[in-house]
């Protein structure tokens, strides 16, 4: 360190800052006398300081606000805009900021569940690395913070002067948005603006047109069939609108009068999807295409009743081809079972078309979907088109292109909350090459740092608007806060950027954004048959507390006209196998078909800089806070490959670098990857982190494998290799019989109350040869809850939900490799005995009565409460960890660390339960926070607590209703009798005697048929 | 005090001396005056005292002498968690016609039409991980007095009982009510 040293060689600070041992002057520092005396005197004023508090200042309203009264808790009801599906949800409000996101039980789209991105919207809202100010690129080519006002006068002036296109695009948006956007890409030319979205389901609508004439996504009510076939749709996770799939399917899949709905997933990859399906036949990228001709084929071939087969007798001799090739990946026995159940079944249904997947081979699968929906009389029952999906207005992947190749200098482009530049990679140069490029949005994000001017934007939970997902499905979303920074609506600026440019869509002085959102649901109160007695106000303010305006009149006219127009185009070319890979030496490079795929969690890579999206595993696989290439044990072996080594893969667009996860879920000649990681922008979570899908996908036609749109990749071994950072260390079971089915067949045959017997968590259920303990007496409630494991997805919002409402920290990756991630409640996964079938465990504290827990708590911090309940009190703990320890279903946390919740991520905690801080035990508590208010508000209504009136979060949120939370001493309550009557009924290690509270019901393994 | 006759001091010199005598006597008597009456006031008055707030509000005044009830102003005592402290709306139900040149009121009008707030020093106050819930203890029919003390007699309200836990235990106790642990913390 030669800057550090002394002209005259020697080395200063020794002795700087502090007394020399021997207590002489040493250079410029302090004697021993000196620093006794300071140290004194800094003594006596801190000892002589008045005791001072921080906080201690009440701030009076000075007009109360009977919305939100101080200290209490108000529920606002809008609408999730974390994806296109647009869910209800009641946001909880407390003292001028919001703290959770539940579902709105009122909303025809999410009936009251919610997934765990909708549960995120809060770390979007107070994400730390959001837009505060305006950017403009400056003169040394960096972007700048300037006022918002200059940044919209700048971009006004900029568009004003374009002398080419103006080019708007944004994420999708329906109802007052996008008819401002229009309206102002109209001002400025005749190009209609872009609504992209990553996953835009292009095969979809491109089949529904060829076969019904409409290029629209329909309504799906998965909930009126009793089968479903997916052919490499994973509708439980990410594609059009997964809480809404989630119920239905729950309710389709739910065994009720001895039987139960089917589905069928026929996919590359097993996907949460593919993991609840009671079938599941693994073959290559696009042979599900084959898959679906052989269905097809034995559904036309049976049903001659059905009037429309008529005209798809002519596609047997296609069909027949196609079928036998399917037999090359999939035993014939097992299709032949497959299309005959779907020919047998009632009413079944196909869905079709991989997200941000295009080409032929998806298109063709689409295609013999509609058929097959056609031909077995699905339209207008389970699918269906008189309410068309708002993706279906998305541009498609062509349309993108398109637009952007051949943007100059003269053009200008408006980017609107959509990210172009990482979510098609490959187009970044032709927007790079705009002359103007302007980005109205909330994160510094890709496109963010091309662009030339950043307009910092309201969060949707921070601003008015409306979304309509389905046709006649008016959500409204409200402000559930006041804005965080100086920001504004995205319609106020694309208003004021249109006046900016001397261009106004709205006249002077006319009300902004919020003014046109009123006026169009003026209008939809005329069209809706008038606004009723109480007038437009009423109207307006009945649709804020629902949360919408739903119209609930069927639209069967419109159904009715939708007799299939027959125009298959399934190609007859032959399809290859899987890829046939040259034999390479082991360790060299080898080509693989890719595969991407979306899970619940990262979706298209929008909110990748959630701490909450990243720590919570991603499902299945278990992994946090990075992405993999699943890889097949053949394949690794051929690359030399170890799980968690890195591999790169090249396509004909790009190269990414990925650790492998090993195992047999994939298809051998295939590699696949999540989107959503690699950003390298977005924020402290999201940049650097994992890789990119995307680019690998770019452009599907240069080195498309032979049967799929996909691109093949070349694999590298890179030497390197990585840990991942997993949160469920085995999803074997190891013969302790956790996760249990049964038989549809054996469940037939029982009767209500039969089944395992349970100890109860009750005095009843006190042995004095088995217990060490008396037993507990409760007086007026004893929790207990009731978790259907046949309902369970797998989705892990009850885990997100929960991290929301008990302050729950993010410990980020490192802490998570030392098994240190901190949430109360887990979703592992397990396989069955013979691996054959898998499912979900969501594992709560059990609230076991003789809880092995309580008598090892040498401080008395872990105690039984009144109601059952094993409390923990965080303020006694001394961080012993004998709790912990003797917990035999480790649902206990460990504060090992003092977390630090960075600013504004703060007001997002719950003002109702303690943040703890380092050495301190914690866990599950039911909400404790939830049964006192639910308990307080009914006495002091005297009346009695309601059955179901009390929702811990997992309860909640969950889209299926796997939860019953309620009271063991109310003979009549829901939970009550499940556990009375229910046959599947079992406790988990019920041998060990702990008599959990919790209680599960098997799920069923559908072996009829 | 030596006898040396050389040194006696002339009869001025010794008047001097009594009038400095006189002095130290009464600035003693003075300061003994000062130091009771400062003693009394700390004993007596001052405990009865609290913290200096924004705007002087006698709790004497508005429930000992006007005899208002605490809910009027402190409604949401009744149904949540917190008491709160009133918006001046509440105030300007009277102070819109009463007494409304009196300097602080003028004060508070001052804030209530120009829409900003008073910012009141807190007096009564629990840990951070102890949940206090008003609205059932007055409920179960808890006087306010019980932990908040006589406030008829205070000017300035002080904190008339320590919140520690074996003040809130033994109220339980005595009571019959819960001895829960998750009843207040969590």
């Amino acid at each position: 360190m030669p800057a550090d040293r002394h002209p005259d060689g020697d080395v200063p600070g020794r002795g700087d800052g502090g007394a020399g041992p021997t207590g002489k002057k040493a250079g410029r520092g302090i004697t021993r006398k000196e620093f006794l005396l300071l140290g004194a005197g800094v003594g006596a004023v801190i000892a002589l300081q008045p005791w001072r508090r921080l906080g201690d200042e009440l701030v009076s309203q000075v007009r109360e606000d009977e919305r939100a009264p101080p200290g209490t808790w108000r529920l606002f009801a809008t609408t999730c805009r974390e994806c296109p599906a647009g869910c209800g949800m009641h946001l909880m409000h407390r003292d001028g900021r919001i703290t959770k996101a539940e579902g709105n039980p009122d909303h025809p789209v999410s009936r009251g569940g919610l997934c765990p991105r909708g549960q995120a919207s809060l770390q979007g809202q107070y994400d730390p690395d959001r837009l505060r100010t305006a950017l403009a690129r400056g003169a040394g080519g960096c972007l700048e913070p300037v006022p918002l006002a200059d940044a919209v006068a700048r971009a006004g002036l900029r568009l004003g002067q374009a002398g080419g296109r103006v080019l708007v695009i944004s994420d999708l948006q329906t109802g007052t948005l996008a008819e401002v956007v229009r309206r102002f890409s109209g001002a400025f030319g005749d190009e209609p603006p872009l609504f992209h979205e990553a996953f835009s389901y292009g095969p979809l609508r491109e089949a529904h047109r060829a076969v019904f004439g409409r290029a629209e996504i329909p309504r799906y009510r998965l909930e009126r069939c009793d089968f479903i076939l997916s052919l490499s749709a994973d509708f439980l996770e990410c594609w059009v609108s997964p809480v809404e799939f989630a119920w239905q399917f729950a309710r389709m899949h739910a065994y009720r009068d001895g039987g139960i709905g089917r589905m069928a997933c026929v996919g590359p990859r097993l996907s949460m999807t593919g993991g609840n399906a009671d079938d599941f036949l693994l073959v290559p990228p696009g042979a599900d295409r084959l898959v679906a001709a052989a269905v097809l084929k034995a559904v036309i071939e049976r049903g001659g009743a059905r009037a429309e087969h008529a005209g798809l007798h002519g596609l047997l001799p296609q069909l027949a081809t196609a079928a036998h090739q399917a037999e090359k990946h999939v035993p014939r026995e097992r299709i032949g079972r497959l299309a005959e159940r779907f020919a047998k079944a009632r009413r079944p249904v196909a869905l079709a078309c991989p997200v941000g997947v295009d080409g032929p081979a998806a298109r063709e699968t689409a295609t013999l979907a509609a058929l097959l929906n056609a031909a077995c009389g699905s339209v207008g029952e389970a699918v269906d088109f008189s309410r068309p999906h708002a993706l279906s207005a998305a541009a498609t992947d062509e349309d993108l292109e398109r637009a952007l190749s051949g943007l100059g200098d003269r053009d200008a482009v408006v980017v609107l909350c959509a990210n172009p530049a990482y979510t098609a990679p490959h187009l970044a140069d032709g927007l790079r090459r705009a002359g103007t490029v302007i980005r109205i949005g909330t994160m510094p994000d890709e496109t963010a740092a091309l662009a030339d001017l950043v307009l910092p934007c309201d969060y949707p939970l921070e601003s008015w608007g409306d979304y309509e997902p389905y046709a006649g499905i008016h959500g409204l979303m409200q402000p559930t806060m006041a804005p965080l920074y100086g920001t504004k609506s995205a319609g106020d600026l694309l208003l004021d950027l249109a006046a900016a440019a001397g261009r106004p869509l709205i006249p002077a002085g006319a009300g902004g954004f919020h003014e046109l959102l009123l006026e169009r649901w003026r209008h939809l109160a005329g069209e809706a048959g008038g606004p009723g007695p109480g007038g437009f106000e009423s109207f307006w303010h009945e649709s804020l507390v629902r949360g919408g305006f739903f119209e609930s009149a069927p639209r069967e006219a419109r159904v009715e006209p939708m007799v299939p127009e027959l125009r298959p185009a399934p190609s007859s070319e032959p399809a290859a196998p899987a890829p046939a890979s040259p034999a390479s030496p082991e360790g060299g490079p080898v080509r693989a078909e890719f595969w991407p795929w979306a899970g619940i969690l990262l979706f298209d890579g929008r909110l990748s800089n959630r701490g909450w999206i990243q720590e919570n595993s991603q499902r299945l696989a278990e992994i946090t806070w990075t992405n993999w290439f699943d890889v097949h044990p053949t394949l690794a072996r051929r690359l030399g490959l170890r799980n968690g080594d890195i591999v790169s893969a090249r396509s004909a667009s790009g190269e990414v670098e990925a650790p492998a996860r090993l195992n047999e879920e994939i298809d051998p000649g295939t590699v696949a990857m999540a989107f959503g990681q690699g950003h390298t922008a977005l924020g402290r979570n999201a940049a650097g982190r994992g890789a990119n899908a995307f680019a690998l996908l770019a452009s599907p036609d240069a080195g498309r494998s032979t049967n799929a749109a996909l691109p093949l990749v070349t694999l590298a071994k890179t030497g390197r290799s990585m840990a991942f950072a997993t949160t469920a260390p085995t999803r074997m079971q190891h013969g302790r019989d956790l996760l249990r089915w049964i038989r549809l067949s054996v469940l037939r045959t029982m009767g209500p109350g039969e089944g395992v017997s349970l100890t109860m968590p009750l005095p009843g259920g006190y042995d004095p040869k088995r217990d060490l303990y008396p037993p507990h007496q409760y007086k007026r409630h004893r929790w207990a809850m009731a978790i259907d494991l046949h309902k369970c997805i797998g989705c892990g919002a009850c885990q997100m939900a929960c991290y929301a409402e008990n302050n729950i920290p993010v410990m980020g990756e490192e802490q998570v490799r030392n098994g240190r991630e901190m949430s109360w409640l887990r979703v592992p996964p397990y396989w069955s005995e013979d691996r054959e079938r898998i499912g979900w465990l969501p594992l709560p504290c059990q609230h076991c009565d003789a809880a092995p827990c309580e008598p090892v708590c040498p401080v008395f911090a872990s105690v039984h409460n009144e109601e059952g309940l094993n409390a923990q009190i965080y303020n006694r703990c001394v961080g012993t960890r004998y709790c912990n320890n003797n917990c035999p279903y480790k649902v206990r946390r460990f504060e090992w660390l003092n977390v630090e919740w960075v600013k504004p991520l703060d007001m997002q905690l719950n003002p109702e339960v303690t943040v703890r801080c380092r050495g301190v035990m914690e866990k599950c508590t039911f909400c404790i926070q939830r049964i006192h208010r639910a308990e307080y508000q009914a006495a002091i209504e005297k009346r009695p607590l309601r059955d179901g009136e009390i929702q811990p979060a997992c309860v909640q949120s969950c889209p299926t209703r796997a939860f019953v939370f309620g009271d063991l001493l109310d003979p009549e309550s829901e939970v009550n009798r499940i556990i009375r009557t229910d046959p599947r009924r079992y406790q988990l290690l019920q041998e060990l005697n702990t008599k959990p509270a919790v209680f599960y019901l098997m799920r069923i393994h559908n072996d009829e048929g | 005090m030596s006898g040396q006759p050389a040194d006696r001091p002339g009869l001025a010199e010794r008047r001097t001396l009594r009038l400095r005598r006189v002095e130290v006597f009464l600035a003693a008597l003075g300061a003994l005056f000062v130091s009771l009456g400062a003693i009394l006031y700390y004993v007596s008055y001052r405990s009865q005292i609290g913290i200096e707030q924004p705007i002087p509000f006698s709790h004497r005044f508005h429930v000992g002498t006007k005899q208002l009830s605490c809910v009027m102003c402190h409604p949401r005592a009744l149904d949540s968690a917190q008491a709160g402290v009133p918006p001046l709306e509440t105030c300007m139900l009277c102070h819109e016609h009463v007494a409304i040149h009196y300097p602080p009121i003028a004060e508070l009008r001052e804030h209530y039409f120009s829409g900003r707030p008073v910012v009141w020093k807190q007096v009564n106050d629990v840990p951070d991980f102890v949940y206090f819930v008003h609205g059932i203890h007055l409920e179960r029919g808890t006087d306010c007095g019980r932990c908040h003390g006589d406030v008829r007699g205070m000017d300035r309200v002080v904190p008339a009982r320590k919140f520690d836990m074996g003040f809130c235990m033994e109220c339980h106790r005595d009571n019959g009510a819960t001895h829960d642990c998750f009843t207040c913390h969590r």
